[in-house]
């Protein structure tokens, strides 16, 4: 009986080693996408010898919407039929009182592109082979990874999509190039301006001087724009540091189902 | 009378639409002030938004109480506010952008404290740059 439940015992070892070695391989491939474990040194970014070489953008960053409302309006979308009339639509719920709120009012995750249009600070941290944003904004966050590494074959749909960087340039002025796809399909390029499949954005990160830094924003989606929407914004380096922001304290104005202001405004 | 309405030309924040970070604006009458004088009853000071409870005498001799939304202290920290800048009991005069459906309450502008000093939730006026508004 023992040696039975031995020999059983060993049995199970080997087919379980039989199945690793089956199986393993395969999780291993369906993980390529994943970073090299010994990120290429030559790639900007990858070593901390090479962060020192990148531009300081320490300190924390504010859309510098005082001085930039009219910029913002200077490229409006250019929709395509069926969206503009979605988007006709939108605007004429708003006027009974509708759709006055959008999803962020009910604290849902904004997600990109507009997460990095919110008025308060965003703080850059830069570690071997990636860039984060902290956004004080709803506690969200994005990670550029900049270690070499190509958008995954099959990404999950985020709300911060998926995000690819390299550096351009070099010294203080050098950019960095964000390519972002794959989308949560709540996620809205405008306010009432939802999004295709295909929505890719690109990003050119770059300080201008002491107190400026500048983001040329480019979104294109066949399925909602005729052409690729293109802005420019200019954030002030603030002083200070980020500040909490947890929507769900207290949060006294959400929408209802139809997008009207909730309850408790008074 | 202690509620005064005031039609302005004071730009539309709401019209940025990206520059709020939490809702839009439309439920609020962004083009007209109305000033309050009443009692503070609470001041929460609480993300995403500043809440003032605000006690304001009406005609039947009674207390009506309006709910103003301000910005968040995140953002009225960086402006010269603090948790301390209300207390409950403070006699103050508001300027509000008051709620278009008639409920009672509205977004805060400024506060008149009771030593004359007026502390702005909102930048005023285009081209006023965010270094002298704040």
């Amino acid at each position: 009986m023992n040696q039975h439940k031995t020999r059983a015992n060993r049995l199970a070892v080997v087919l379980a080693g039989l199945i690793a070695v089956t199986v393993l391989p395969v999780a291993m491939a369906d993980d390529a996408d994943a970073p090299p474990v010994k990120l290429d040194p030559s790639i900007p970014g990858n070593t901390w010898a090479s962060i020192a070489k990148l531009p300081d953008w320490s300190g924390i960053w504010e859309l510098d919407w005082m001085h930039n409302r009219s910029l913002m309006h200077a490229t409006p979308p250019d929709l395509t039929p069926e969206w503009q009339a979605k988007y006709n639509t939108y605007l004429a719920d708003q006027k009974k009182g509708e759709d006055l709120q959008g999803s962020s009012a009910n604290c849902f995750p904004v997600g990109m592109p507009q997460i990095m249009t919110q008025p308060y600070p965003i703080e850059f941290l830069f570690t071997p082979g990636k860039v984060t944003m902290i956004i004080e904004a709803y506690h969200e966050w994005r990670q550029v990874f900049t270690d070499g590494r190509k958008h995954s074959s099959d990404p999950d749909p985020l709300f911060q999509g998926e995000s690819i960087g390299h550096w351009e340039g070099k010294g203080p002025g050098a950019t960095l190039v964000v390519d972002t796809i794959s989308f949560a399909p709540t996620n809205q390029i405008g306010p009432g301006i939802g999004h295709g499949d295909q929505l890719h954005i690109v990003e050119r990160i770059r300080r201008l001087d002491a107190k400026y830094m500048e983001i040329t924003t480019t979104i294109t989606d066949p399925k909602v724009l005729q052409k690729p929407w293109t802005q420019v914004r200019t954030y002030r380096k603030d002083p200070g540091d980020l500040h909490e922001y947890e929507c769900e304290q207290n949060n006294r104005d959400s929408a209802d189902a139809e997008g009207r202001p909730g309850e408790r405004v008074n | 009378m202690n509620k005064i309405i005031v039609t302005t030309a004071i730009l539309a924040l709401g019209a940025a639409g990206t520059a709020w970070a939490h809702h839009s604006t439309a439920m609020f009458d962004m083009k007209t002030d109305v000033t309050l004088d009443g009692t503070i009853k609470d001041f929460q000071w609480t993300n995403p938004h500043t809440w003032i409870v605000f006690d304001v005498p009406n005609a039947s001799g009674g207390l009506d109480e309006y709910g103003i939304e301000g910005m968040s202290p995140n953002y009225l920290s960086r402006n010269g506010w603090s948790k301390h800048s209300l207390n409950p009991g403070d006699k103050v005069q508001l300027v509000i952008h008051p709620l278009k459906d008639g409920r009672k309450g509205g977004f805060n502008v400024s506060v008149k404290l009771a030593d004359g000093k007026v502390i702005y939730n909102l930048p005023r006026a285009p081209g006023q740059t965010p270094e002298n508004t704040r």
